[in-house]
């Protein structure tokens, strides 16, 4: 409704002022008066505004005073309309509850009152044409005089001022009006919108935090891991009551308490953990052998794919997989592990996902700590073991997968 | 044990790798979704905040040059041209506003069309096309005090925006601010095409006038205004422009009060040129 009326005011003034200034033009082309010369040629002589406010004639310039107030009142209506549009356009930007309204109703009431006097000094100034002898109207034909163009638009526009002054007044008063409800509505609203605010502050800090940390995307994946391993516990609950019952029916507190090393030992977790820590202390190894060999590395040319995983963190996967599926394993796998004991550790530089279908297959890219060289390895192989293709030598991957 | 139980406890092993393997599957395949739909949602935020930028509006430099070559058009191009035949044949000139400044128009032939000359003439009028020599001189000012204006105005707007690119205004201000510009310069250029609109009427008093030109010894008159028929036109265009531009301004401000949005914008912004 609001937006309604500000609409079909904003039409109103368009109109308003359109029609303002074809009859300001209007004023200055066509010949309003035609007098009868008897002296020299005995024809009948056209005025119009600009030929009126020169002419020696007293009378034609008694009706060109009058003219040229109607022209002032036509600039007039310009001006208002020019101001009336920016004060539209300052409540819509700025909603101001009193001095909007109050301005709209001020211009509106002024622009019927402009058109008002308007129609009124035409209606003087024709009668006076008629008053003068030997003088009369210029007429397009025998019975329409040119004057009558501008008297009809200016009706149009007094029409229109009335309009949209009656719809602006009453939306106004109305407005101003129901003021103290708004008011009340607006403090509600405020109130609303500073819980909400504060909300979502909230989130922005506890997001802020991990962001700092490392990447955007493991910013979020903190909160994410855990509605993981939840559903994970869920689905193995599901399928395989029997074996895991026990297992899996646990908190995310405990989980936590798990993934410490001071739950090591007390239940199945202390022949998990062992390898663990064996592979960390490889970790450990085998980053300060890295360090040692890369003190001036240098910029290698990278592919496309490689470029793309990088924006991808992917150690939520490599930390989050292995513990989670570890906890409900008998620790067959650490087991395995154990067994395996090799030289090398090939770390994990990049996880490539690739969709095939509904499956998704990932592809592990290694890095060689004796060459440097990286290759990839396919998750389907299942097997840790890796062999570098460059320099030949056998290892095992850094992380699980 | 026999071998039907150890037989059976493979099975069952092979089972739970198989399971264990299908739940790494569907693990990392979900991981691997929500990670996607996290990546994806925060690029789209980062290219918003990159999107939004703080435009610098360039009207007040369209201004300032729009007038610019306003004043140079007053200068060289010619205001009037005239062609007639008279007793010494056809006569044809070009006159420039200065010859009507300095008085330099010499044929009495023309000089009657702005003034009278007729000693026995009536006193009604002393022109028979509604232009004297002080229209031209008239509208002449009038159309250079009102590209000075412009000229000014386009400055004060361009100062406006420059301050407003370390201050950072609202978006309600700049916009006030710009419509103000707008409505002001519709002003100036209304000016400009009603004071250039009279020369529009001559033609038409010419016509109806005509037997009292053909007594002044001027047969098969033609009049053009360069310089006028230019500013009215070219008036007329940018207050149609103005209009289009306070238009768009209000529509903006309407939907400024569809939307709730904050009064005071929070969105990063940058600079580019833009209208």
């Amino acid at each position: 409704m609001k937006i309604d009326i500000v609409k079909k005011t904003r039409r109103h003034i368009i109109i308003i002022l359109i029609l303002s200034t074809i009859c300001l033009s209007l004023i200055s082309v066509i010949p309003w008066v035609t007098i009868a010369e008897k002296d020299r040629l005995k024809e009948n002589l056209h005025f119009n505004y600009e030929m009126m406010k020169s002419s020696d004639n007293a009378q034609i310039q008694d009706l060109a005073g009058k003219l040229s107030l109607i022209n002032i009142l036509f600039w007039a209506i310009i001006g208002v309309a020019l101001i009336s549009f920016i004060f539209i356009i300052y409540y819509a930007l700025l909603r101001s509850p009193i001095f909007g309204p109050v301005m709209m109703i001020f211009s509106g009431i002024l622009t019927f009152i402009l058109s008002v006097l308007i129609v009124y000094f035409q209606i003087i100034f024709i009668r006076s044409i008629n008053d003068i002898e030997n003088l009369s109207a210029s007429m397009i034909h025998s019975s329409v005089g040119y004057s009558f163009i501008i008297f009809i638009i200016s009706i149009i526009l007094l029409v229109y001022s009335a309009i949209s002054s009656i719809r602006i007044s009453s939306f106004s008063i109305k407005q101003l009006k129901n003021l103290p409800i708004q008011k009340k509505e607006k403090i509600k609203f405020d109130e609303k919108e500073k819980t909400k605010k504060i909300d979502k502050k909230d989130i922005k800090i506890s997001t802020k935090k991990s962001v700092s940390e490392e990447t955007p995307l493991t910013s979020s994946m903190p909160i994410k891991i855990s509605e993981m391993e939840q559903w994970v516990v869920k689905n193995t609950q599901s399928t395989n009551k029997k074996t895991f019952d026990e297992k899996l029916i646990r908190t995310d507190q405990e989980n936590e308490k798990a993934m410490k090393p001071s739950s090591i030992g007390k239940t199945y977790d202390g022949e998990v953990k062992k390898p663990e820590n064996n592979i960390q202390s490889k970790e450990s190894i085998a980053k300060e052998d890295e360090r040692s060999i890369e003190l001036f590395p240098t910029k290698k040319p990278k592919d496309k794919s490689e470029e793309i995983d990088e924006e991808r963190p992917m150690q939520p996967f490599e930390k989050t997989i292995p513990s989670t599926i570890k906890e409900q394993t008998d620790g067959s796998e650490s087991k395995e592990i154990e067994e395996l004991k090799p030289e090398l550790i090939f770390q994990t530089e990049k996880i490539l996902l690739e969709k095939k279908g509904d499956t998704i297959k990932q592809i592990f890219n290694l890095r060689c700590p004796e060459c440097d060289n990286i290759f990839q390895i396919d998750k389907e192989g299942d097997s840790q073991k890796a062999k570098c293709p460059k320099c030949g030598k056998e290892g095992i991957t850094k992380k699980e997968f | 044990m026999t071998n039907n139980d150890e037989d059976t406890e493979e099975e069952d092993q092979q089972k739970s790798d198989r399971k264990r393997k299908k739940l790494k599957e569907q693990f990392l395949d979900e991981a691997y979704k929500k990670a996607e739909l996290l990546k994806k949602t925060h690029l789209e935020i980062k290219k918003e905040q990159k999107l939004v930028k703080k435009p610098f509006i360039k009207l007040g430099i369209i201004a300032i040059i729009i007038a610019i070559i306003g004043l140079a058009l007053i200068n060289y191009i010619p205001w009037m041209y005239i062609k007639y035949d008279s007793d010494n044949g056809t006569i044809e000139e070009y006159f420039s506003y200065r010859d009507f400044n300095n008085n330099d128009i010499e044929n009495d032939n023309i000089k009657s069309l702005f003034e009278s000359t007729c000693n026995n003439c009536s006193n009604n009028s002393k022109t028979y096309i509604g232009l004297t020599i002080n229209d031209f001189t008239g509208s002449q000012r009038t159309i250079f005090n009102s590209l000075i204006v412009l000229a000014l105005l386009g400055l004060i707007f361009t100062g406006f925006i420059i301050i407003d690119r370390f201050k950072n205004f609202s978006e309600e201000t700049v916009n006030t601010i710009h419509s103000i510009f707008i409505a002001s310069t519709i002003f100036i250029d209304l000016i400009v095409f009603l004071s250039t609109i009279k020369f529009l009427g001559a033609h038409l008093l010419m016509q109806l006038n005509r037997p009292f030109i053909e007594v002044l010894g001027i047969n098969n008159i033609n009049l053009f205004f360069f310089t006028p028929y230019i500013f009215f036109t070219s008036s007329l265009f940018l207050a149609i422009m103005g209009l289009m531009l306070i238009k768009a301004n209000f529509n903006k401000a309407v939907q400024n009060l569809e939307s709730d949005k904050s009064r005071k914008s929070h969105s990063i912004y940058g600079y580019r040129s833009n209208l």
